[in-house]
């Protein structure tokens, strides 16, 4: 039997809230099968399944939030598994007594360790971010309610739990109104507790506003860190592009509108292509070791227009061919801007490619994303003055920026990297 | 300036004037006087029917009471204190607070009994308890603790005239205070508490005697930079718990102080008001000051050693108001 | 098939790629990439969109003429 456990989901993650199942006790699911989503900071991700089998056991709930790690499901093996989901009634007595969270089975089969539930209800107290663990259902059998779901909700608007800070309830009640954020305010109340004039400077409110600004702490908090612990080395390298865009003119020609390919899906395929040949680029840096890449999974830096950065990762970007590799970015970035990723797009990669030539510039300088130990930055590609065969041409030049992690590999390794880059794009129809 | 037994006499003076209905009864409020000299003066005036001495048994004379009451009288029973009233509380608990009930509103008892009540003088466990907030919690009667000379006596004319049994709690300590009196006053509805001293920082909430000792240490606690407001609550029942959670919302801290033993007390019933209407204005953790849960006792400095002084009363409002 | 409608067809297919563009912020004579903050990858799948709804083939080469929706109107109305 194995266990599935919420993953960690960007190296900054230490919990997650289960949002949804997608399966329930009894499907038989195979590698890659996406059963559950998961809410971070990031925004809804898709989480995949790494074993096959059938689920046995629901262990957390929807709505709940548990650390990295927490196991989320049991799944055992085809057809041990069918047997005790077909008899739930017998099975969770024992079993229960060494689970530390209650066992939830979505058939609402009268499990009497996890809470008894509609779909609608459920649906509601998803909506109302109530979890259902530990509400008391007034409903027949003990069942919860709509009603008991909405009064948690209103009853957590007005008294709220979370952190337990020691801060008198007027104080408690006006940081609320005034959404202020009293975890670091210093008490001088009886015993210490935060008291209403503490709260005098205190900063705003951080959490409990929009997924929008939930994304910009989660961004912020990753790019201190980058800024903090990662010594950045850069070497910048400029590209004539004469060659692959005019390979690309002529092959979009040939191809009907629905199979047209952008000059951004030959940066992507080179970038695999040069990754496969320097691993010390194609790793994370986990504390205090290097951890390999296990395929050349390349991240994506996508701004969401009205603000906001998401870097999920096209995987085994050197496989397939440039169509099939234009189809997948095309599905990722709409994606990512719908919000809809999977949970390894968000951590497989290990180099990040952002482009902002699009939008003018020349060149970046780009932060690495962590745990990750490399980032490649294009600027526009610009028709320049190029010297070939000792003759001054106009050409179309791209800079290259690799920004590179220096625990983990250096400027000779980072220069040979682009070289590599460069001669790829040389050669855009062995792309 | 008038003292509190004054105008306790004053209000009875003109009570047995207006009404001829209206008659005292009691153990030695005769030719005694009254235990604290409260009638002295009236047998003379007033004659024997209607200030009348009574065999010191407290079940016969508020059962006789409440039976005239019944009957038509307006009676004015006076008890010596509230530890003897124990053997009257069969016909209050049994009698007087439950026949309007029980009649279906065809009987009223518009009785009121008079009692002195507290500690401080030295007459020990028998005589020094304050158990008033026993009685503020029997539905069917009505409980009043003047702390005021004026409340003293308007607080007797309310009694009378309201058509349910009342009973007023002396504090035995207020008899000599002097205060400023109008017999003439327009009478404030004895229901509803008062603000003895406006404040901004934490409420002193209190009744009867220690009125007096919470304001003596806002006085105190005034020179210290601390604003307190002290709540004078009159009415024990009913309790005006608007009033209460009116001044906690302006201060967000409050003390309340109770001569009865800590447990089950008044101030038990203001504090869970307080966290059942108020919590969201709480700023600190609510504290009582009361009598140290023994029997009240003789000796000088055990006494005052047991009563909440004005002393604790301070030192809770700083603790309450903290280091700020 | 009048301008008014090929504009609405070109305004749901631009909504199809960037559903957070609300259809009164976009003028028809300003630089829909500039204003709209569209990509390459943006603009091509607006073109497949346009070419899916009205069947109208857009060579890559003129994209440049499809910079601002007046444009792109323009140019859809002399190639239905």
């Amino acid at each position: 039997m194995a266990e599935f456990v919420m993953p960690s989901l960007g190296a900054d993650m230490t919990a997650g809230t289960l949002g949804r199942w997608l399966v329930t006790v009894g499907d038989r699911v195979s590698q890659g099968d996406i059963i559950a989503e998961v809410e971070t900071d990031k925004g809804t991700i898709e989480v995949e399944v790494f074993t096959g089998g059938v689920i046995e056991a629901l262990l957390v709930g929807e709505g709940e939030k548990v650390p990295v790690g927490t196991a989320l499901a049991e799944i055992g093996e085809a057809g041990t598994a069918l047997e005790s989901a077909s008899a739930p009634v017998s099975a969770p007595a024992s079993a229960s007594a060494s689970r530390s969270r209650g066992i939830m089975t979505l058939g609402g089969s009268g499990d009497l360790d996890g809470p008894m539930a509609t779909p609608a209800v459920r649906r509601r107290a998803h909506e109302l971010d109530v979890p259902l663990q530990g509400l008391s259902g007034t409903g027949e059998h003990g069942r919860i309610t709509r009603e008991d779901v909405e009064q948690a909700a209103v009853a957590e608007v007005q008294a709220p739990s979370g952190d337990r800070v020691r801060i008198s309830p007027y104080a408690r009640r006006l940081a609320r109104q005034r959404q202020i954020d009293f975890t670091d305010v210093q008490g001088t109340g009886p015993e210490g507790a935060i008291a209403a004039r503490d709260l005098e400077g205190a900063p705003a409110k951080a959490s409990a506003e929009s997924p929008k600004k939930r994304m910009q702490r989660a961004i912020a908090a990753a790019m201190t860190r980058a800024n903090d612990e990662i010594p950045h080395y850069y070497v910048e390298h400029a590209i004539d592009m004469g060659t692959a865009l005019e390979w690309l003119r002529e092959k979009n020609q040939s191809l009907s509108v629905n199979e047209r390919l952008v000059s951004g899906v030959l940066f992507l395929r080179a970038v695999a292509r040069a990754l496969r040949k320097h691993p010390l680029l194609n790793a994370t840096w986990q504390g205090r070791e290097v951890i390999q890449g296990d395929g050349s999974h390349v991240g994506l830096a996508v701004s969401l227009r009205g603000g906001g950065l998401v870097a999920p990762a096209l995987r085994d970007a050197d496989q397939g061919s440039l169509s099939e590799l234009m189809a997948r970015m095309t599905d990722l970035v709409s994606r990512a801007r719908a919000g809809a990723m999977r949970s390894s797009e968000m951590t497989s990669a290990t180099i990040t490619l952002t482009s902002l030539g699009e939008r003018g510039v020349e060149s970046v300088t780009p932060i690495i994303f962590p745990p990750q130990v490399a980032i490649v930055g294009f600027g526009a590609i610009l028709t320049r003055p190029w010297v070939v065969d000792d003759q001054i041409v106009a050409r179309p030049i791209v800079r290259v920026t690799l920004g590179a992690d220096h625990r983990v590999s250096n400027g000779h390794q980072g220069a040979r990297f682009l070289v590599a880059l460069d001669r790829f794009l040389q050669e855009p129809d062995k792309l | 300036m008038t003292t509190y037994r004054e105008a306790i006499r004053t209000a009875l003076r003109r009570l047995l004037l207006e009404d001829s209905r209206v008659f005292l009864m009691g153990e030695d409020v005769g030719r005694y006087g009254g235990a604290y000299a409260v009638s002295k003066g009236l047998l003379d005036e007033f004659g024997e029917d209607r200030i009348r001495d009574t065999p010191l048994c407290e079940s016969t004379f508020v059962g006789a009471g409440i039976g005239a009451a019944l009957g038509g009288m307006r009676p004015i029973v006076e008890v010596m204190t509230v530890n003897f009233s124990m053997l009257a509380l069969d016909q209050v608990v049994n009698n007087a607070a439950v026949m309007r009930h029980m009649s279906g509103g065809q009987f009223e008892v518009p009785i009121a009994v008079r009692m002195a009540t507290g500690a401080g003088k030295q007459i020990a466990a028998q005589h020094s308890h304050s158990l008033e907030n026993w009685y503020a919690s029997i539905p069917g009667i009505k409980v009043l603790a003047p702390a005021t000379v004026q409340d003293a006596h308007d607080m007797l004319l309310a009694a009378v005239e309201d058509p349910d049994p009342v009973f007023i709690f002396e504090h035995q300590m207020l008899y000599g205070i002097e205060g400023p009196f109008d017999p003439n006053a327009t009478l404030s509805s004895p229901w509803k508490a008062a603000v003895r001293h406006p404040g901004s920082d934490v409420s002193l909430i209190a009744y009867g005697g220690s009125v007096h000792k919470a304001m003596t240490a806002a006085e105190e606690l005034e020179k210290e930079g601390i604003s307190a407001e002290v709540i004078d609550l009159r009415s024990l029942r009913p309790l005006d718990r608007p009033a209460i959670s009116a001044s906690v919302s302006r201060t967000h801290r409050a003390i309340v102080i109770d001569e009865a033993w800590k447990t089950g007390s008044l101030a038990s019933e203001v504090s869970a008001t307080l966290a059942e209407e108020a919590f969201y204005e709480l700023d600190a953790p609510i504290a009582r000051v009361c009598t140290r849960e023994v029997p009240i006792p003789y000796a000088k400095h055990l006494e005052d050693a047991a009563l909440p002084q004005v002393p604790a009363i301070v030192e809770a409002a700083k603790r309450s108001v903290g280091n700020g | 098939m009048k301008r008014d409608e090929i504009r609405a067809t070109l305004m749901a297919c631009l909504s199809d790629v960037a559903p957070e563009i609300a259809e009164e912020e976009v003028e028809d004579d300003v630089d829909i990439r500039d204003e709209l903050d569209l990509d390459s990858m943006d603009i091509l799948r607006w073109v497949q969109g346009i070419h899916k709804a009205l069947g109208v083939e857009i060579p890559e080469e003129d994209y440049g003429k499809m910079t601002s929706l007046g444009d792109a109107i323009d140019y859809v109305a002399g190639r239905i």
